[in-house]
């Protein structure tokens, strides 16, 4: 995994919760982030997908554990 | 038959449990498996054996549209025909017996027609079967269904301890569990953490659920017919009926989750000590928590991406997002909760309380907690909490919409607030009993904790979510415990003096 996809998804958390003390590594998970929840993954999924033009599907949300496994994927994309 | 019944508990269940792990050691482990079908289907045709036949129509329905399915190449558009035509006869089993009646009602009284139906009885737990193997067929879809034994799905489908009241399983996490060897072998671990787990649950809902139901059920059945009640009374009856439902659906779940163990089975965790949340979302991360998931996988997810998508594509404006993205998506999916659980208009009413709960709790946590981080008191927070989903349940319980409203209004001093006694229950032992349960549900540890050393449930992949801390009092194989466990069982038993059924089953 790169380092330059975790940073832009991170900045793309920042962006979509308007908390700029956000600070991902590729073991967060929705639980370390008070401000993620199920109401707003979407908005996180459909910014992540604006961003790299993309498209992620239901199956794909579900395979990611984690950030690193997110990151992993988008990598994988190119 | 019922799991609080001496039948049950000393007939069925050990001729049952000594059948299958002696066919299990002794035979191939496919008699094991056929032998817990043919006593599930037993246990449902116990209650109406006219109804095995939709029961078994529904598996091998679902069964067959499963491996074709599987069997059609991704991305071919039969594979989304057969899925659809799956998803609506099932739907539309489901809407005749459990909704037909309530359509006809409606459309009676709308078009002033008079169409008369019989009154169409609702199958034993055919919401729970119906859903549990619609999600089959999608995930079938989405390839993430593995394996495609008959006798296997049969058991999926029937496994007679979340057959009528859940939890409710998916497809990939019970399969592989019947792979392995482990299941036919017996543990007598497994037989001592299961009959722990039942009589916990047992206890639950036989001494603390049938207990208090004496303090809820005269303030509801007064309200039905129209008696004037007092604000002491209906918040007695009200906030009884709060511990009545969790007391005794948790109680089942437990008892589900401990039976399956004896089988050598891990059920998921149903209830995470919903009444300690302290925001309505937390609620509902904790309060039968299967369907939960069920909803927000299946239901949720699906409309929030597309209308997120949608929104986003066409740069709303930030009112506008908030409207499609999050209000449209949890009335839509609170509606269909509600109506889940009943046909009829309160439990629609029901659903949407709680979606409006959840929109203002959305907007409350954009608005304060996310901006300036500002948090209420914990205590009052729970307090809100609870009180709110209290007053849920009142058009929950209630069998008629005047009903529940004649229940409000007392509880909100509309009919005059008078201290006075009560004709209808005994307020004092009423109180004591509240507040007895308000604590057991607040402060004790709940099951999974009270198992924390003994993994007492199946591993989720949607348990990231959840949080269980960590509780000093648990359980532990120590005679002292097998005393306390034994006494409890002894109280249990005694207290099964008539037939009370789970709240659960009309669902």
């Amino acid at each position: 995994m790169d380092d330059e996809t975790l940073q832009v998804i991170n900045k793309i958390f920042i962006e979509v919760f308007g908390d700029s003390n956000i600070l991902l590594d590729k073991t967060t998970t929705s639980t370390d982030i008070d401000k993620w929840d199920s109401l707003n993954n979407m908005h996180l999924v459909v910014a992540i997908e604006k961003h790299f033009n993309i498209k992620i599907t239901l199956k794909d949300i579900k395979s990611w554990k984690n950030i690193g496994d997110l990151c992993d994927w988008i990598s994988n994309q190119s | 038959m019922l799991f609080n019944s001496y039948e049950f508990i000393f007939i069925f269940l050990p001729i049952v449990l000594f059948g299958f792990h002696f066919i299990g050691k002794h035979c191939r482990h496919r008699f094991a498996i056929a032998w817990l079908v043919g006593a599930s289907l037993f246990f449902y045709g116990w209650w109406n054996p006219a109804y095995l036949g939709l029961l078994l129509f529904s598996i091998v329905f679902n069964y067959s549209c499963g491996t074709s399915i599987n069997n059609v190449a991704d991305g071919k558009i039969s594979k989304k025909i057969i899925l659809i035509i799956g998803i609506i006869i099932n739907l539309s089993v489901l809407g005749y017996f459990k909704y037909a009646n309530f359509f006809i009602d409606n459309l009676n009284v709308l078009t002033g027609t008079n169409i008369f139906l019989n009154e169409v009885i609702l199958p034993l737990g055919i919401s729970f079967f119906t859903f549990q193997q619609i999600t089959y067929l999608v995930d079938s879809y989405y390839n993430e269904t593995k394996e495609y034994n008959f006798l296997h799905y049969c058991l999926f489908v029937t496994f007679f301890p979340q057959l009528i009241a859940g939890p409710i399983v998916h497809h990939k996490e019970m399969l592989p569990q019947y792979n392995n060897d482990s299941m036919y072998r017996i543990h007598s671990k497994n037989i001592t953490i299961g009959l722990t787990i039942f009589i916990l649950g047992l206890f639950k809902k036989v001494v603390l659920a049938d207990g208090i139901s004496v303090y809820a059920s005269p303030v509801f059945n007064a309200a039905e017919i129209g008696t004037q009640l007092t604000l002491f009374e209906a918040w007695v009856g009200a906030i009884a009926y709060s511990f009545q439902l969790y007391f005794d659906f948790s109680g089942y779940s437990d008892m589900a989750i401990g039976i399956a163990r004896m089988f050598g089975v891990k059920l998921p965790l149903n209830f995470n000590s919903p009444y300690k949340a302290t925001n309505i979302s937390d609620f509902w991360r904790q309060w039968h928590m299967t369907l939960s998931r069920l909803i927000r996988d299946y239901l949720w997810d699906p409309i929030s991406l597309t209308l997120t998508r949608h929104a986003i594509n066409n740069n709303y404006n930030a009112f506008e997002m908030f409207s499609l993205t999050i209000v449209t998506p949890i009335l839509f999916s609170f509606f269909w909760i509600g109506l889940w659980h009943g046909a009829g208009w309160n439990f629609i009413i029901f659903g949407m309380i709680h979606g409006v709960y959840i929109i203002i709790h959305n907007i409350w946590k954009t608005i304060f907690v996310n901006k300036t981080n500002f948090r209420i008191n914990k205590t009052i927070a729970w307090l809100i909490t609870f009180f709110a989903v209290s007053i849920s349940w009142v058009p929950f319980r209630a069998e008629s919409i005047n009903g529940a409203g004649n229940i409000l209004a007392a509880m909100f001093g509309l009919d005059g607030i008078s201290l006075s006694g009560s004709q209808l229950v005994n307020l004092g032992p009423g109180f004591i009993w509240i507040l007895a349960l308000l604590i057991i549900a607040t402060k004790f540890p709940n099951t999974i904790q009270f198992m924390q050393k003994f993994q007492s449930h199946s591993d989720d992949y949607n348990y990231k979510e959840i949080n269980v801390e960590r509780s000093l009092l648990g359980w532990n194989l120590t005679t002292l415990w097998a005393i306390i466990i034994g006494i409890g069982f002894c109280i249990a038993i005694a207290s099964i003096t008539k037939t009370s059924e789970f709240l659960y089953f009309q669902f």
